[in-house]
């Protein structure tokens, strides 16, 4: 069979009668000649993993490349943009242990550039192509066969989510026939297992790109082990499969890619999971989500128009909603800072005012509250919520300054009673002069040594502790 | 034979081989271990018979008298033939481990080998301690330093002593493993199921060309390249016949790449063995893997083996990873190895085929950020040019939205004068190709290209902006917008919508910053001549001088009085140009205004 092929393939210089043209563009580009009907129906899905010989030749006959001389067959993922384009293309219209000849001209191929040494510029490629078989791709990581991806919607760019991104997906839980689950849900990657996410479904979305829907079978190993699951009525040691859409994720933030209406729809995603997190009073949570809407708006530099207002809004919004968050967390000063932000963004900014007013009171600021919700009441007179508050203010006013009274009513008794402890100390640091007196004074002490003492060095001289004296 | 009699004969032959070996009585020897009284002992008492011979096994005797070291060679193998394997394997890795000594460790890998072809049966085990034992030494060896060489100079490192001793144990080494390759071989059997010997030896092969092949020079030059080159060749050829397509590593460089990104902040645990072995980087350190496609993919070994079907653009970017890796190294001949591979997987991409959505991988981001790095830092000229001509080619591989992109984006990464100044040029040459060309001027035109213009021209500190230490990005900005001025009289590009704009954030600051150095400068200038003055006339001779210069924030070192008068001449001299630059411009806007 090899050396048949190999013989037909340098026959072929070009493309025979029966050759069709399989370019998306209908342009030529990919001229495909059955040699030999392969089994069944069934085509490879996208991102399979298949197994072919091949033998590439140029126009003029020369061999350039061989599956068979390697003495093992090429494999690749298809779709995946790792291989030429009329591979992609056109070894997905092939069946089961079908021979077909590719002419390929260099748009599908290699180029203006070749491919040195062995391509040429502008080269027109002839493969003969042996689909011996297909996996499904494998995603695990030992490479066991126990997660496998049948690839049902291509997604769109190349980036896939990071561990811990947040992911937004909707899946199908099978187990047989049987539908278990099926629900939406975003939760970050990694954390999967809060919300009741097997490990090998986890594993597998790591893999998907935006808008991606897949069909990915696991290994029970991989997915409810020999427990199985009660709740989903899933017996111990079942495999089972998930169809699985990625509807949206967090990008990297390193990523460049994003444009500024990216950038909004980013920032808007998070928007949505910080509001939701906040309204489950997962506060923390709804912070996080938060800072990520700013982090993604920050620098002005690339929106215009309706995006430039777009941004403004939700820079606002994300800002006022950080606030609130804080407060609710009892972090005032943080709260008041982000109010600051909102307002220079908005300063007539109603909740910003009365937010900040609130966190003012938080920090024990009554006074600074008071002129925050004033201002609220001066914008809406019918602002209830902002007129309580001053009443409040007010009351923490007084308060506060009964308070304060109470502690300047006895400050001169406090200060007499001070005075009064200090004049006790030094009265008790004064030396005693009665012990003292007939001693040899700190001016003796520092006189010359007389000749007597300079002969006789060893004699002690004693001050009138009975301490050594330091100049002997 | 009892087993007292065993021992006495082993006393007896490891008493008569060492005085042999001792005396240069090399005949003696060999007659000894020939003699079949002794065969049970060799077989039984291996270990202790081995030691009295590996002892002569020492660069001594190899200079001294080369007959015994042959003797004791022959003797080895010998007894490797007629021992136990098991026994005699274990006391030969024991002897052949010693670092310092690579006499020992290349006399013993004969006899090794010898040993596990008589183990075929349960080769997996011994055959991964060998080859654990050969990494282990393999690098342990120290790597010649930095030395700065240039172009035919590098030729020189061939007789580094560190290059010398690598050279020699490698090409021990090589034939090592030969014939363990050729076993599993795919050339050799069409049976391509997993196999353990194979995978090992692929791991190992892969280590070998990681540290320390990695820091030499495995260049090829026109006649001649240095000795490690063809046994590096040698080394890929086993890789090809292991692995067949040697392309497949770039999808394990992949998942390392994602991996690090994503287990960046845990603790990474090593020796996983639920993983693929060659996602292990115990196993095939990722430097390895960049190793590898620097030599297939920039000096062509073995390339034309590797199947001709992928697509550049997917090289390039599984490569983007390994470039970064091995640019972001502080030896020069791994960052010269990263430069060639970038210019190697750039040459193969036309200009403008790379799509704009490729840069949702943050690779990009590392890869111009080491890249700038090389361009400012690099103590090596030449690899300091390339890495310049690396970052253009880069750029224009992209499409015009990725262009734009890029140009966006740079500047948050790159913040020196010298770049911003040579992406500024880039920026001119784009809106020349996008003006002149039938693409779409989209992306440099209205809006978008007021978005890149204000970013790179504009002055960060308004008018107190330090002009000297940013004259470069000011002059390309002025040049950009006279280019503009002067060739897009229509108003194709939308930026005379803009020029009241430029004016307020790059002009007139300009204008005005001139004005402030050049008054600042002079009076430096003064002080520098008073200075002088007063130091003829005190003594005449010393030549201190006490004016302070600062450029760019930096204090300048000690200076003589003739130098600072250079440097702020020079700087003088630069305002001159800024000043005639922003005249020509306003003279382009002023008539361009008129007629339009």
């Amino acid at each position: 069979m090899a050396a048949e092929n190999t013989e037909t393939a340098e026959v072929v210089q070009s493309p025979g009668p029966s050759a069709v043209d399989i370019s998306p563009d209908k342009d030529g580009g990919i001229l495909k000649e059955i040699i030999k009907e392969g089994t069944g129906f069934e085509t490879p899905v996208q991102g399979s993993r298949v197994f072919v010989h091949y033998v590439g030749t140029l126009t003029d006959g020369t061999k350039f490349d061989s599956s068979r001389d390697r003495g093992k067959p090429f494999d690749f993922n298809l779709g995946k943009g790792s291989v030429i384009k009329a591979w992609d293309i056109g070894v997905a219209t092939m069946r089961k242990g079908e021979v077909a000849v590719l002419t390929c001209k260099p748009e599908y191929a290699y180029g203006k550039a070749g491919s040195p040494p062995t391509i040429p510029p502008d080269a027109t490629l002839i493969f003969e192509i042996e689909v011996i078989e297909w996996t499904g791709e494998d995603l695990s990581q030992k490479k066991d066969g126990g997660i496998i991806r049948y690839q049902i919607t291509k997604g769109d760019g190349y980036s896939t989510p990071n561990e811990g991104a947040v992911v937004e997906v909707r899946l199908v839980g099978k187990h047989g026939n049987r539908v278990f689950e099926e629900r939406e849900l975003s939760f970050p990657l990694g954390e999967g297992s809060e919300f009741g996410i097997c490990e090998g479904l986890e594993r597998a979305i790591e893999k998907f790109k935006k808008g991606e829907k897949s069909r990915i079978e696991l290994k029970s190993k991989y997915a409810f082990k020999a427990e199985g699951k009660a709740e989903l009525a899933i017996p111990p040691n079942a495999d089972i499969e998930y169809e699985v859409e990625l509807k949206n994720f967090e990008k990297a933030k390193e990523s460049w890619s994003l444009d500024s209406a990216e950038k909004i729809e980013q920032a808007k995603f998070f928007k949505e999971k910080g509001t939701n997190y906040f309204k489950n009073e997962k506060y923390a949570l709804a912070l996080k989500m938060y800072k990520k809407v700013i982090s993604f708006l920050e620098f002005g530099s690339g929106f215009e128009g309706d995006l430039d207002a777009e941004r403004k809004a939700l820079l606002l919004v994300g800002h006022l909603n950080l606030a609130l968050c804080h407060l609710k967390l009892l972090e005032h000063v943080e709260a008041r800072d982000q109010c600051d932000k909102a307002l220079k963004l908005d300063p007539s900014s109603e909740k910003g005012l009365f937010r900040r007013g609130q966190a003012n009171l938080g920090l024990g600021e009554p006074e600074k509250a008071k002129v925050d919700f004033e201002a609220v009441c001066k914008m809406d007179p019918n602002n209830k919520a902002a007129a309580n508050q001053i009443i409040l203010c007010n009351k923490k006013i007084k308060e506060q300054k009964g308070r304060e009274k109470k502690i300047y009513a006895n400050m001169f008794e406090k200060f007499a009673q001070r005075d009064r402890e200090k004049e006790e100390e030094w009265r008790r640091n004064q030396p005693d002069v009665m012990k003292t007196l007939g001693e040899w004074g700190q001016d003796e002490r520092e006189r010359e040594m007389t000749d007597f003492e300079r002969e006789n060095p060893n004699i002690l001289m004693l001050n009138s502790t009975g301490e050594e004296f330091k100049n002997m | 034979m009892s087993v007292q009699n065993i021992d006495d004969l082993c006393s007896e032959l490891t008493t008569i081989l060492g005085d042999c070996l001792a005396s240069g009585r090399i005949n003696e020897a060999l007659s000894v271990i020939y003699n079949v009284k002794y065969d049970q002992c060799i077989k039984d008492k291996s270990w202790d018979i081995i030691p009295s011979v590996t002892k002569f096994l020492i660069q001594e005797t190899v200079d001294n008298s080369p007959e015994v070291f042959d003797c004791c060679e022959t003797l080895l193998k010998e007894i490797a033939e007629k021992s136990s394997p098991e026994e005699a394997l274990l006391e030969f890795l024991e002897q052949a481990e010693s670092f310092e000594n690579d006499v020992k460790f290349l006399a013993l890998l004969k006899p090794i080998q010898i040993i596990l072809f008589k183990l075929p049966k349960r080769r997996r085990q011994s055959l991964e301690w060998c080859l654990n034992m050969i990494e282990s030494h393999v690098t342990s060896l120290p790597v010649p330093e930095n030395y700065r060489l240039e172009g035919e100079e590098r030729k020189l490192l061939d007789s580094d002593p560190c290059v010398c001793r690598i050279t020699k144990v490698y090409g021990g080494i090589v034939p090592f493993c030969k014939p363990f390759v050729n076993e599993v071989s795919l050339r050799q059997r069409a049976e391509y199921q997993k196999n353990v010997q194979r995978d090992l030896l692929i791991c190992f092969i892969l280590q070998l060309l990681g540290h320390p092949l990695a820091f030499l020079d495995l260049e090829c030059y026109e006649k001649s390249s240095s000795a490690i080159r063809s046994m590096t060749e040698e080394l890929l050829t086993f890789l090809t016949y292991l692995a067949g397509d040697l392309m497949v590593f770039l999808e394990y460089a992949e998942t390392r790449e994602s991996e690090r990104r994503s287990k960046r902040n845990e603790n990474f645990t090593t020796g996983n063995s639920d993983e693929d072995i060659f996602c292990r980087e115990d196993k095939v350190p990722v430097l390895s893997i960049a190793i590898l496609y620097y030599l297939v993919l920039a000096e062509h070994i073995q390339l034309s083996e590797a199947p001709c079907i992928y697509s550049p653009l997917y090289i390039f970017q599984r490569c983007l990873y390994l470039i970064v890796v091995l640019i972001k190294h502080s030896e020069e001949l791994v960052v010269r190895k990263g430069l060639l591979l970038a210019n190697a997987v750039l040459v193969t991409l036309s200009e403008g085929s790379v799509p704009w959505n490729i840069l949702e991988s943050p690779i990009h981001k590392e890869f111009v950020e080491s890249l700038s790095k090389v361009m400012i830092c690099c103590e090596v000229e030449s690899f300091r040019k390339s890495a310049v001509l690396i970052l253009r080619s880069y750029l224009f591989k992209f499409d015009a939205k990725g262009r734009y992109l890029l140009m966006l984006n740079l500047p948050t990464v790159v913040n020196h004068s010298g770049i911003l100044g040579y992406l500024i040029t880039q920026l001119k040459d784009m809106i020349i190709n996008a003006l002149s060309s039938t693409m779409t001027l989209a992306y440099f035109t209205g809006k978008t290209l007021y978005d890149l213009m204000s970013i790179y021209c504009s002055l960060e500190h308004g008018a107190e902006t330090d002009l000297v230490e940013n004259v470069d990005q000011i002059v390309s900005a002025l040049n950009l917008i006279r280019f503009l001025a002067l060739r897009d009289r229509e108003n194709k590009t939308g930026m005379w919508d803009y020029v009241g704009v430029l004016e307020k954030s790059l002009l007139e600051p300009l204008r005005e910053g001139i004005k402030l150095s050049r008054a600042h400068y002079k009076l430096m200038l003064r002080d520098l001549e008073e200075e002088k003055n007063g130091m003829v006339n005190s003594d005449g001779l010393t030549r201190k001088s006490n004016v302070a210069i600062t450029v760019g924030g930096q204090m300048l070192p000690n200076l003589t009085h003739e130098n600072k008068v250079t440097v702020i001449t020079s700087a003088l001299n630069s305002f001159e140009l800024i000043e005639s630059l922003l005249s020509r411009v306003n003279e382009c806007i002023d008539s361009g205004t008129l007629k339009s």
